[in-house]
């Protein structure tokens, strides 16, 4: 990097980009934004140390702030004694097949949505995301294969789903 | 049937929700939480340091107070370190002074000097419990702004250039509620735009972007330029400045005068922003069109020719509901007033000149085509200022 970059800049610029991130990860715009000024305020205290791609760094201190996040806070689970109706799928409406499939994204394990969100949103490759998540090109692929596969047999899903997510 | 491609839409529609737009509370906010965790960094440091002191002769670990570890040279006011450089309206304000009261205090003053360059103040409080509230006040006791608790730091405000006194006002305070101001004044810097002689037609103001412009040539008297564009989404604004003299300005639109008057110098020290007063423009008019915009001074008197005619809301009331101006065009002495209240009687206008179908023939000087200022008169510095309806003119 030329020069540092500006964290006020910065997030100015590119923290709307990246709270899309927080809020995929959170499925929480509360959540996400507390997600983000976490990840922001980690990164301004080594600021000088962040090499060529600061999006990338913050990037990579969100998710895993996510990822460990999520063991030591309240998940949003409340207990009920009715389960709620669930909406009636309508296999014509995509609009409704996005709804269905985001809340199935919304169960998944943190570390596979995390990759399903790296992946499919990001679009960072297999090495890419391993790289962030700071583990093996193996372990994003089989983080990303366990994910589908429950994605295929979410009840949500059950109507429109074929075992065409692949 | 859910394919990768329906998950990609998914996970975008949900992203979508997102809001556009930044937060512009987020950058303090994170700076909040940094000195939060500098406060817990330090209170360990201490307890580290103490114990290190007793087993042996430790160090306490050197806690950054700027990016990187960096050593800034930012204020540190009222428990915030606030940005050396502030920026408002595209323009840079340079820190120049502040102040903070003792903890528990209920009032704080700040004695300002005159100035010749506009300044912001930014209004600080650290630990102002919730719902407690330290208002920054005017000389008269007016409000200029707020922070609401807890604790933060408000965005810069403009401020007067008169010496007077700054105040502030904390209810609802604990005993360590900490207020402070500090003051930014502009540098000399312009923002990217149409710049002459220190005056500038910003490129880009609120959603708008500046699609032409040009300053009067002391040479002639005048300046056009052409803009491409419908006259519904085109918004002018103008900037004339006449030294004191006595000086008009005209504006021809394709060859016809659409506004003219005398020239409003702006308050010393706030000429820079030529976008500063008020913008105009014809929101009933549609068409792509090409444009050819004339401007120019003249000492004499003003020319009302046709300008009732190019308005359908001339009977005196603003245009409401008008969508938010997309582009702007910046003539550089002359931008059309607002619609007149009366129409005119008072100005020596023609009885009966207003309307929208309304042939306004009557001069009341001579034509516009050619009309030059007399030598010490013209307008050299064509400013943002936009000119008084022709009522409110000869009031």
């Amino acid at each position: 990097m030329d020069a540092r970059v500006d964290f006020d800049d910065f997030v100015a610029a590119r923290s709307q980009a990246l709270l899309r991130t927080a809020y995929l990860l959170t499925r929480d715009h509360g959540l996400a934004e507390d997600l983000l000024q976490t990840a922001l305020s980690k990164a301004w205290f080594a600021w000088s140390r962040v090499d060529g791609q600061p999006e990338a760094y913050v990037r990579k201190i969100l998710v895993n702030t996510y990822a460990s996040w999520w063991r030591r806070r309240w998940n949003g689970e409340r207990p009920t004694d009715e389960l709620p109706e669930p909406a009636a799928a309508d296999s014509t409406d995509s609009a409704g097949l996005r709804h269905d499939l985001s809340e199935a994204v919304g169960r998944l394990p943190r570390r596979q949505r995390a990759v399903v969100v790296l992946r499919y949103f990001e679009d960072l490759s297999e090495a890419e995301t391993a790289e962030l998540l700071g583990c093996s090109r193996g372990t994003v692929k089989s983080q990303l294969s366990k994910a589908l596969a429950k994605l295929r047999i979410d009840p949500a899903l059950a109507e429109e789903q074929t075992g065409e997510l692949r | 049937m859910s394919t990768i491609d329906d998950l990609r839409a998914a996970l975008a529609a949900d992203a979508a929700s997102v809001d556009t737009h930044t937060d512009p509370a987020r950058g303090a906010a994170v700076h909040q939480r940094v000195r939060g965790i500098r406060r817990r960094r330090r209170a360990g440091a201490v307890g580290a340091a103490a114990l290190a002191a007793v087993v042996a002769f430790g160090v306490v670990p050197q806690l950054a107070d700027g990016p990187g570890g960096e050593r800034d040279e930012r204020p540190l006011v009222a428990g915030h370190r606030l940005p050396g450089d502030v920026e408002v309206l595209g323009f840079d304000y340079r820190f120049a002074t502040s102040v903070q009261s003792r903890p528990g205090d209920e009032r704080l003053a700040l004695e300002v000097d005159a100035a010749d360059r506009r300044r912001v103040a930014v209004l600080a409080a650290d630990d102002l419990p919730a719902g407690g509230t330290a208002s920054l006040l005017d000389v008269d006791g007016e409000l200029i702004t707020r922070v609401v608790g807890p604790s933060r730091v408000e965005l810069p405000v403009p401020v007067w250039t008169e010496p007077g006194r700054l105040s502030v006002r904390v209810d609802g305070g604990s005993e360590d509620t900490v207020v402070g101001v500090a003051l930014y004044e502009r540098t000399d810097e312009l923002p990217a735009g149409l710049a002459s002689d220190g005056v500038v037609f910003r490129e880009r103001v609120g959603d708008a972007d500046l699609v032409g412009g040009a300053f009067v040539d002391p040479a002639t008297g005048a300046a056009t330029f052409t803009v491409d564009g419908p006259l519904s989404e085109i918004t002018f604004a103008q900037h004339c400045d006449s030294n004191g003299h006595r000086v008009f300005t005209a504006l021809e639109l394709d060859g016809e005068v659409v506004s003219s008057g005398r020239c409003d110098d702006p308050a010393a020290g706030l000429a820079e922003d030529a976008f500063g007063g008020d913008l105009f423009g014809w929101p009933e008019r549609v068409g792509d069109e090409t444009h050819q915009v004339r401007i120019y001074t003249t000492g004499g008197e003003v020319f009302p020719t046709r300008w009732c005619r190019s308005r359908t809301w001339s009977s005196g009331s603003p245009p409401t509901g008008r969508p938010p101006a997309r582009r702007s065009v910046a003539p550089g002495s002359t931008a059309p007033p607002r619609p007149p209240a009366g129409c005119g009687s008072s100005t020596g206008w023609p009885a009966g000149s207003c309307g929208s179908t309304t042939t306004c023939r009557s001069w009341s000087g001579s034509p516009p085509a050619g009309a030059r200022a007399p030598p010490g008169s013209r307008s050299t510095r064509p400013t943002g200022r936009s000119n008084p309806a022709p009522g409110r003119r000869a009031a």
